[in-house]
């Protein structure tokens, strides 16, 4: 066998021992990782793998587009939405009030538009591999599912939602206990008002404020489950705790692909989306302090049949202490929100 | 025994192989952030583009300090030699149509990245986001227009800070932002994608956070002059004060009343007024249901920055080309 360079001596006692020493080092940093994975193994969830908490009460800023988000824009306002001639023409030919009559007006509360409006959310875990995303505005629900193929129904207003956690936490790798600088900036304080934050209470807990028995959102996409979720989405009991301290941080981003869409709207004046459109979404919870964390939703639209590339746009919300704003109200045509 | 110190050199290099594998767990906090990135505009297109209406304020977090400042601005602010470069601060990145190139600084001799270099834009400065842990210069250290930009890694996402800005725009139809400016921004790298979300802070002109995002998108496709900044100079440089605008007069409207663009958003797009003033509630949900019942879509068809198809005026027209003296949308909403 071929000496290392510099090793030619098999005699010498210590330079062997030395070596022999690194590799045992290094092999107890590899065991070191197999273990941390091993113990992981036996409660993978996506709750229990969820890099950052997402349970709780978020509302809207709408600092972007406001023209066209607090609004119902006036005809022929298409700004940003890369549409070809046939939404233009189908826009011109919309007429809010009728399809308002006709009861079509959750149709611009689809997941392709559901993030943009004005809005708060009510985010929990009905059961530990589905995000169950609430809205107040046009009372809709999103069941966002971590197992393949589960619970996948008829193409419906808020279509099928496949969930994967894009984990980023290279550090833990061999249980390094995170990386330097990985700290928030404790220079940018609180929020005006300072509001309390962290799992509030009652944040992983079912419905929405204002809930009917059972957990039966009106309105609800039929992406949910007739009757609600079993149990009224009250069986997840208490949110997932945060990281314990000294825990090592995990980092990720949560990717979103919503197929099997019926048609509906992008803008309320009548931009449309048709049922080939697809939705990927990377949702990020930002933490700028310990009181103040935003949560961003990175949103592609692509549609073959009615734009012309994919249109993309990131609505930002920010955490809240509670759902004491809960403001649930039906789909409409006539005004934002 | 001539050999020991030939040994103890390889027990050396080998003990340094296997800190270095140890440590790259931790380098590999970083992403690689090089490249050239584009933005598709597909939010706040009108902004990006032809700029902001002005007395446009709508959803934006200011104070009444802000806005009396606001509404005493007119375009030729930026013509005096003074105040040209004001307007575009790094907080300019999340609201022009502009793309950058980045790359890293990287120390020769440890491999460490050093520094994340942005380009500018035409009048945008260049921005060096310093990862070396160095201290911020003091609280009375003169505000460039470039600041002092640090950053740190949260798993694959680089969160920066800049202070030291030199006063100027927040935005650009007029909203001033002081130097106590704070901007934070998350840059997280998804794919081809490079997502940005930016909180800005300013205790004088702002009573809430302004928080922006936007998406650009890696093309490596591009031309290398297509960044603009990126092989042309890209940093503001003041020229001469242009007379014949200024003609000895200071640039400013005295009350809000000589604005000719107060009424503007409402005349144009029947945005109720006191929403078009701006303020951290205009940005909440509360605040549609609030203007609802006095708020109706203008009847008539998308005059101007109305996106959409070329299909000719007032059917979608081809955007206005984009501003490259930095001067907002010059006539008012609705006002050829």
């Amino acid at each position: 066998m071929k000496s290392l360079p510099g090793l030619d001596t098999p005699t010498d006692v210590g330079t062997k021992q030395g070596f022999s020493a690194l590799l045992l080092i290094g092999t107890l940093m590899l065991a070191n990782n197999a273990t941390v994975r091993a113990a992981e193994l036996p409660s993978r969830t996506a709750q229990t793998q969820a890099p950052f908490e997402l349970a709780g009460y978020w509302v809207s800023l709408v600092t972007q587009d406001w023209r066209y988000r607090m609004v119902v824009p006036g005809n022929g306002e298409f700004g940003g939405i890369p549409l070809n001639h046939s939404a233009e023409k189908f826009s011109d030919n919309f007429n809010a009030e009728t399809d308002d009559a006709a009861g079509k007006a959750c149709e611009a509360y689809g997941a392709p538009a559901l993030m943009r409006i004005p809005e708060r959310l009510h985010i929990t875990w009905p059961d530990n591999n589905t995000l169950r995303v609430d809205t107040d505005s046009g009372t809709q629900t999103r069941l966002l599912r971590f197992e393949k193929e589960a619970g996948k129904g008829a193409p419906s207003i808020q279509g099928n939602s496949q969930a994967t956690w894009l984990p980023y936490a290279p550090s833990m790798m061999l249980g390094i206990p995170g990386a330097p600088g990985e700290q928030p900036d404790p220079a940018l304080g609180a929020p005006p008002g300072g509001m309390p934050l962290g799992p509030p209470p009652g944040a992983a807990a079912g419905g929405p404020p204002g809930a009917p028995p059972g957990g039966a959102m009106p309105g609800a996409s039929a992406g949910a489950p007739p009757g609600g979720l079993p149990g009224g989405g009250q069986r997840n009991g208490p949110g997932r705790p945060g990281p314990a301290a000294g825990a090592a941080p995990k980092w990720g981003t949560l990717k979103v692909l919503t197929t099997d869409l019926l048609p509906g709207l992008l803008r309320k004046n009548g931009v449309p989306y048709s049922n080939q459109a697809t939705l990927t979404e990377y949702w990020k919870v930002l933490r700028v302090a310990p009181d103040l964390e935003y949560l961003s939703i990175t949103s592609i639209v692509s549609d073959p049949v009615y734009l012309t590339r994919d249109y993309t746009t990131t609505p930002i919300f920010m955490r809240e202490p509670d759902g004491s704003k809960w403001h649930p109200a039906a789909c409409t045509l006539r005004s934002a929100n | 025994m001539s050999n020991i110190p030939d040994r103890k050199r390889t027990l050396v290099r080998l003990s340094l192989g296997c800190l270095a594998i140890w440590s790259m767990q931790s380098v590999h906090a970083q992403v690689d952030l090089s490249g050239s990135y584009s933005n598709s505009v597909d939010q706040e297109a009108q902004t990006a583009v032809e700029g902001p209406n002005f007395v446009d304020y709508a959803g934006i977090p200011i104070t009444e300090q802000a806005r009396a400042g606001a509404l005493n601005y007119t375009p030729e602010t930026i013509d005096e030699l003074q105040r040209q470069c004001h307007p575009y601060s790094l907080h300019y990145l999340m609201q022009a149509a502009w793309g950058f190139r980045m790359w890293p600084t990287v120390d020769p001799e440890t491999g460490a990245t050093v520094a994340w270099n942005m380009t500018g834009a035409i009048d945008r400065h260049p921005t060096t986001i310093w990862m070396d842990g160095r201290s911020p210069p003091s609280p009375q250290a003169l505000a460039t227009p470039a600041g002092f930009t640090t950053g740190t890694w949260q798993g694959n996402t680089l969160v920066t800070t800049t202070r030291h800005m030199q006063d100027g725009l927040l935005t650009r139809n007029g909203i001033p932002v002081s130097d106590q400016e704070t901007l934070t921004m998350f840059m997280t790298r998804q794919g081809p994608l490079l997502l940005i979300t930016a909180v800005i802070r300013d205790p004088v002109n702002l009573a809430a956070p302004y928080v922006l995002s936007t998406v650009f998108k890696a093309d490596a496709s591009r031309p290398m002059d297509f960044v603009l900044g990126a092989t042309s100079p890209s940093t503001c440089m003041p020229g001469e004060t242009v007379q014949s605008v200024l003609n000895g007069n200071v640039p400013s409207y005295l009350t809000p009343e000589d604005n000719p663009s107060l009424m503007g958003m409402t005349t144009t797009y029947n945005i109720p007024h006191a929403a078009a003033l701006g303020g951290p509630q205009t940005m909440y949900p509360e605040y549609a249901r609030q203007i609802a019942a006095e708020y109706q879509p203008p009847k008539g068809y998308c005059q101007q920055f109305c996106g959409g198809t070329p299909r000719g005026p007032g059917r979608g027209g081809p955007p206005t080309p984009p501003s490259t003296n930095g001067d907002a949308a010059a006539v008012p909403p609705g006002k050829p």
